[in-house]
């Protein structure tokens, strides 16, 4: 498998607050069933690395950043509209 | 700019600000709401700055102070939060309870009190550690220390609890107090408490434990004891400490060093308690705790220490990640290697922590939601689930419990709970919450050493008693006290086999009521013949390996179960006493608990038992030694040794009394085949019965001697010059031959050969005389005489008997051996129907060796084996030639001596052979002579048949001339019967000899067997064989043995006439 097939996501959260929480959930789940064994997801608290939330530009909890494959893609939310999220990754005829 | 609120005083346009931004606030929140379709916490500004919303602040709120109270109220510890004064702010459910059994004795549960003051002013008497603990927290709360942990012991009651105790400090941005969690391990206290009682447990603990013992004089400046964990651990050689009994103290750690001197000082008044850290040489640092005290005699004068040291450098590591964790509680129960599971009210499993999954081997998702006792609860023990029912049912707060759980991949481990009501905030009743312990590895090593304890007395023990030289009576009661009295047995016997009446007879007892043991003895004796009965000791012996039965009372095939209920006995072991490969006896012992013995102590007691089989014999030896040594254990005659010594006296006599005297060899004839036939107890029989009656002759047992198997020897102490010892010789033997001796109701009439020497013409020394003699008794065999004495030409002639074997085994190699043919006929048509073939060996120089002269040296030097199979093959490669060749190919006779037949792999040979032509089982028959398929019945009659499955035809071979009894006959696996010649040769002398042979004749139609008459040599003879109905002849009459080139050339070929 190359670099360029894994997935890889960040997903900046509020600490265990309820929607960062879901979004964590479907996210697993989503990676788990779409994209076995080919993502990356790294999980950024906003309370312990404003910093990190800064530079990425991020202005709301939950938010997922893919970084790879280009193009690079930011979507605000639970992300429980598994359909909505795949088209917005690229990966609309999953 | 404007005033902060913080003045206390807020003007109208502030407050107006305030109301206008609180709005714009709301507004923000529900129109990032609207936005977002609600599904955002938080926003980030371009400074990252993060700002929750309201909800999200809500709901962390709510969930993580609900889970923090659940969680630290569903744990079986003892928690209280102190703040950095000391004061206790608040306290879990375990703690509300244990303030019940502590010294924290207190209506409100301490909340609001200074803790720091109740440890301090804590009774020395009902809490000794108090003030320790307040000292330690002292340490946490300010910083000092980063942990503090102590075990203490306190009277709860009448009893004693231990508690560990750790102190862990809350942290947040700054020092806010401290933790402090009590947890009972009194059940662990006690448990090794107990393990400690006696100096000789104490050794042999030692030496299987991972612990470091010690045991030191009252002083403690002589080391006695040491366990091997002390070099593991320490990394010093044993003997360096008993070369410097202190030299332990020398690897603390120097912090800890001077009270550990100081406290050790006192230890043989005030025992030693304490946790220190040593600093090995290759810079390891453990944590070891190390518990001493004296050993007190009865007097209660200390007169050792004794002292073990636990590493708990792994138990200190877990708690210090324990301790050490920060942020949340639950952190607690991640890193402690406890653990830590929920259920609800049925038993489902709603929490539990990772060791817990790592312990059993789970995933969280395959345990959550499951229910407890269907998964890990072993399906025997379903009074698990009970036992909750009824917890719940009662509403009993708190309850421990030790069980088994299986893991996933089957495993069982044992686990001691402690275990706790799970409420709501309401109180109302959710399920348990548990905190376990896996005791498994401290469980087993528990039990092990109980049992080995007591395994390991009774052998030393009954080692000792070997040592005492004691006779055998007393050694088995004292090995039965030692295994009643050290061994803690219930009960113990020893029952040896007794040789006349085939049963087990106890011979001695421990513990045992009469009652009890006339009983065991009345059931031994029931049985009848070799059987023994199945009694566990009877198995014990039959198999020769132990029997145990460790569920006595339940096992519905012990017999006697509901006897060994009333006696109390839970499981017994039968051991065999095994000497010489034989089992002789049997030790039995009984234990009250069921399910004591297992593999451990059964290596020990098989260990045991052969000592005692090894005692049994060595005392037998030492009494026997004395007896063998000079005599025959069968006749009781003097042996060799005894015999040479004797005649060396006469000797010495003769010499001085100017006489001579003389020894007479004797060997019995066919003695082997008497063994062979008619069995080896019959044979034994009449060596007694020989050895009888040459005493008699002789007149006086000591001139008697059995000097080897079949071999008397007899010593005439004083013979004249005119004596006639011709006379005298021929007289003896003539009697013994008309002896009759009586076997199993036969009597049986035997012959012998005697060599003679003479004193002083034939030998002065007593082994030269016995040897010539042996010479003149081989000479006179050979020779067929009846006696000889010794001349000094034989000794050449029995070196001529070894030239004779060297010369056979060169004749194999240069293929001296031929094999004769001599035909076969049928009677009535006179032609050729098969061949017997005979071998020949064809000496260089002598010409043709006739049979009777090597066959015997080849049987008796093993070279038959090799001769026989060259007979074999070669008499197969003639048969498939002569088929080859288109020659009438008659099947082949060869003669298979008893001690081919004997041998396992010949079955093997005769497959070899015929797998060297299609159809070769057609050229081959075995001619076996009857006496040696008479001697060993069964394992020829195996041998045979499995050769005649592979289709070759088996004859009996000079029939009527050994023992067959009609019986075996119809039995044995033959299918031709050849007529002796002695048969044919009476035939023509009279009725009785025709009678004889009529007789075989019809028996052999009967059983559907052909006939073949050997050695018949007239017209006359073959007439009559004839008219009786016999089918074929061998003899001079038709042909000699012919070699093979003549045979062929005269009977096989077409042409030939037959």
């Amino acid at each position: 498998m190359s670099e360029s097939d894994v997935f890889r996501f960040q997903l900046f959260v509020a600490g265990d607050a309820l929607h960062s929480s879901q979004a964590i959930a479907n996210l697993t789940a989503l990676c788990v069933d779409y994209l076995p064994n080919r993502h990356d997801i790294d999980i950024v608290d906003v309370f312990r690395h404003p910093a990190d939330a800064r530079a990425a530009r991020v202005t709301a909890t939950p938010t997922l950043l893919k970084l790879s494959p280009p193009p690079a893609v930011a979507i605000v939310g639970t992300l429980n509209n598994t359909r909505a999220v795949l088209d917005a990754l690229g990966l609309g005829n999953s | 700019m404007k005033e902060l609120p913080f003045s206390g005083v807020v003007d109208a346009a502030m407050a107006d600000e305030l109301a206008r931004l609180a709005g714009v606030l709301c507004e923000i929140d529900t129109r990032l709401d609207e936005l977002t379709r609600q599904e955002i916490d938080s926003v980030v500004d371009e400074h990252g700055h993060v700002f929750l919303l309201r909800h999200a602040q809500t709901h962390l709120r709510k969930t993580e102070a609900a889970k923090q109270a659940a969680i630290i109220n569903a744990l079986p510890a003892h928690i209280a939060l102190l703040d950095a004064q000391g004061l206790i702010v608040s306290v879990n459910e375990g703690w509300r309870r244990f303030a019940g059994a502590s010294m924290l004795h207190n209506p409100g549960w301490g909340v609001g009190l200074d803790y720091l003051r109740i440890c301090d002013e804590a009774s020395v008497a009902e809490a000794p550690a108090g003030r320790a603990i307040g000292a330690g927290i002292r340490a946490v709360l300010s910083g000092e220390q980063k942990i503090f942990s102590i075990e203490y012991a306190c009277l709860s009651g009448r009893e004693q609890r231990w508690f560990l105790l750790s102190v862990t400090p809350l942290i947040l941005d700054r020092p806010l107090g401290a933790v402090v969690m009590h947890v009972d391990i009194t059940g662990r206290r006690v448990s090794q408490q107990n393990l400690f009682d006696s100096e000789s447990r104490f050794r042999q603990m030692a030496e299987t434990i991972d612990d470091v013992f010690f045991l030191a004089d009252t002083t403690a400046t002589l080391m006695i004891y040491v366990s091997p964990a002390y070099e593991r651990i320490w990394g010093l050689t044993r003997e360096s400490l008993y070369a410097d009994p202190s030299s332990w103290i020398q690897l603390l750690h120097a912090e800890d060093r001077a009270e550990v001197v100081l406290k050790w000082a006192d230890v043989s008044c005030a025992g030693f308690d304490q946790e220190f850290r040593i600093v090995r040489a290759d810079g390891q640092l453990r944590w070891m705790h190390l518990r001493g005290y004296p050993l007190l005699n009865d007097d209660g004068v200390a007169y050792r220490i004794a002292a073990v040291a636990t590493d708990i450098t792994q138990r200190k590591v877990a708690m210090r990640k324990l301790l050490e964790s920060e942020r949340r509680f639950s952190d607690l129960l991640r890193d402690v290697h406890l653990a830590s599971v929920m259920l609800d009210m049925h038993g489902t499993i709603t929490f539990c922590n990772d060791y817990f999954l790592r312990l059993t081997g789970w995933e969280a998702e395959q345990v959550i939601g499951q229910n407890w006792f269907e998964r890990f609860i072993p399906w025997q023990h379903s009074t698990d689930k009970s036992v909750f029912s009824g917890h719940l049912a009662r509403q009993l707060e708190s309850w421990q419990r030790e069980n088994q759980i299986v893991t996933r991949s089957g495993e069982r481990r044992r686990m001691r709970w402690s275990n706790s009501l799970l409420r709501s905030e309401e109180g109302e009743l959710l399920g348990s919450a548990s905190i376990g312990e896996d005791i498994t590895e401290q469980h087993a090593a528990e039990l092990k050493i109980r049992h080995l304890n007591r395994v390991y007395a009774v052998s030393s023990g009954i080692g000792g008693l070997i040592l005492r030289g004691l006779d055998r009576d007393e050694l088995f009661r004292e090995a039965c006290r030692v295994a009643v009295e050290a061994g803690g047995f219930r009960m113990a016997w020893i029952g040896m086999i007794d040789a006349d009446s085939t049963c087990i007879v106890p011979v001695a007892s421990a513990a045992m009521s009469k009652d009890h043991l006339q009983e065991i003895t009345q059931r031994l004796n029931k049985v009848e013949g070799l059987w023994l009965g199945d009694s566990p000791g009877a198995q014990a012996i039959r198999e020769r390996k132990p029997v145990v039965a460790n569920d006595l009372q339940s096992n519905p095939t012990i017999t006697s179960g509901h006897r060994y209920r009333s006696y109390g006995i839970g499981a017994l072991a039968a051991f065999p006493i095994i000497v010489d490969e034989a089992p002789v006896g049997v030790l039995s012992l009984y234990a009250d608990d069921a399910d004591y013995f297992h593999e451990e102590e059964m290596k020990l007691l098989c260990e045991l038992s052969s000592e005692i089989a090894f005692a049994v014999d060595h005392i037998g030896k030492a009494q026997k030694l004395n007896y063998l040594a000079y005599y025959d254990s069968l006749t009781g005659l003097a042996n060799r040794t005894l015999f040479l010594e004797r005649v060396a006296q006469y000797v010495r006599s003769a010499i001085n009394d100017g006489h001579g005297l003389a020894v007479w060899l004797m060997d019995i004839e066919r003695f082997k085949n008497v063994n062979d036939i008619l069995g080896q107890a019959a044979g034994d029989m009449l060596l007694r019965q020989v050895s009888r009656w040459l005493t008699g002759s002789a007149g006086d047992v000591h001139l008697v001697a059995r000097v080897g198997p079949d071999l008397f020897a007899v010593v005439l102490p004083v013979i004249k010059e005119s004596g006639d010892l011709d006379h005298l010789v021929e007289k003896k033997i003539d009697s013994f031959t008309a002896q009759s001796f009586q076997i199993n109701d036969t009597a049986l009439r035997i012959a012998a050969k005697v060599g003679c020497s003479r004193f002083p013409d034939d030998g002065v020394d007593a082994s030269v005389l016995l040897r010539h003699a042996e010479v003149a008794l081989k000479k006179a065999k050979m020779r067929g005489e009846r006696y000889l004495w010794y001349q000094p030409q034989m000794t050449e002639k029995v070196s001529a008997h070894l030239m004779l074997e060297s010369q056979l085994r060169v004749a194999l190699e240069r293929q001296e051996f031929v094999l004769h043919y001599q035909p076969k006929v049928d009677l009535r048509r006179r032609t050729l129907t098969g061949a017997e073939a005979l071998i020949r060996w064809n000496h260089p120089r002598r010409g043709l060796v006739a049979p009777s002269e090597f066959i015997p040296v080849l049987e008796e030097t093993g070279l038959i084996h090799q001769v026989g199979a060259w007979a074999l093959r070669r008499a197969m490669k003639d048969f498939l030639r002569w088929r080859n060749h288109g020659l009438r190919a008659v099947p082949i006779a060869v003669n298979v001596s008893p001690i081919q037949l004997r041998k396992r792999s010949f079955v093997e040979e005769i497959e070899q052979v015929l797998s060297t032509g299609f159809n070769a089982a057609d050229g081959l028959e075995l001619e076996i002579t009857e006496s040696v398929m008479m001697s060993s019945v069964m394992q020829t009659i195996d041998t045979l048949r499995a050769v005649r499955s592979l289709g070759v035809k088996i004859a009996i071979d000079d029939f009527g001339t050994g023992f067959s009894s009609l019986n075996y006959l119809s039995r044995l696996p033959v299918d031709i019967l050849k007529i002796d010649r002695s048969f044919v040769n009476d035939m023509t002398n009279g009725p009785q000899g025709i009678a004889v042979v009529t007789t075989i004749i019809a028996l052999a139609k009967s059983l559907r067997l052909k006939l073949v008459a050997e050695g018949v040599e007239t017209e006359e003879q073959a007439q009559l064989l004839t008219e009786h109905g016999c089918d074929e002849m061998q003899g001079f009459l038709f042909s000699r043995d012919l070699p093979a080139d003549i045979f062929e050339a005269q009977f096989l070929r077409d042409s030939t006439p037959v």
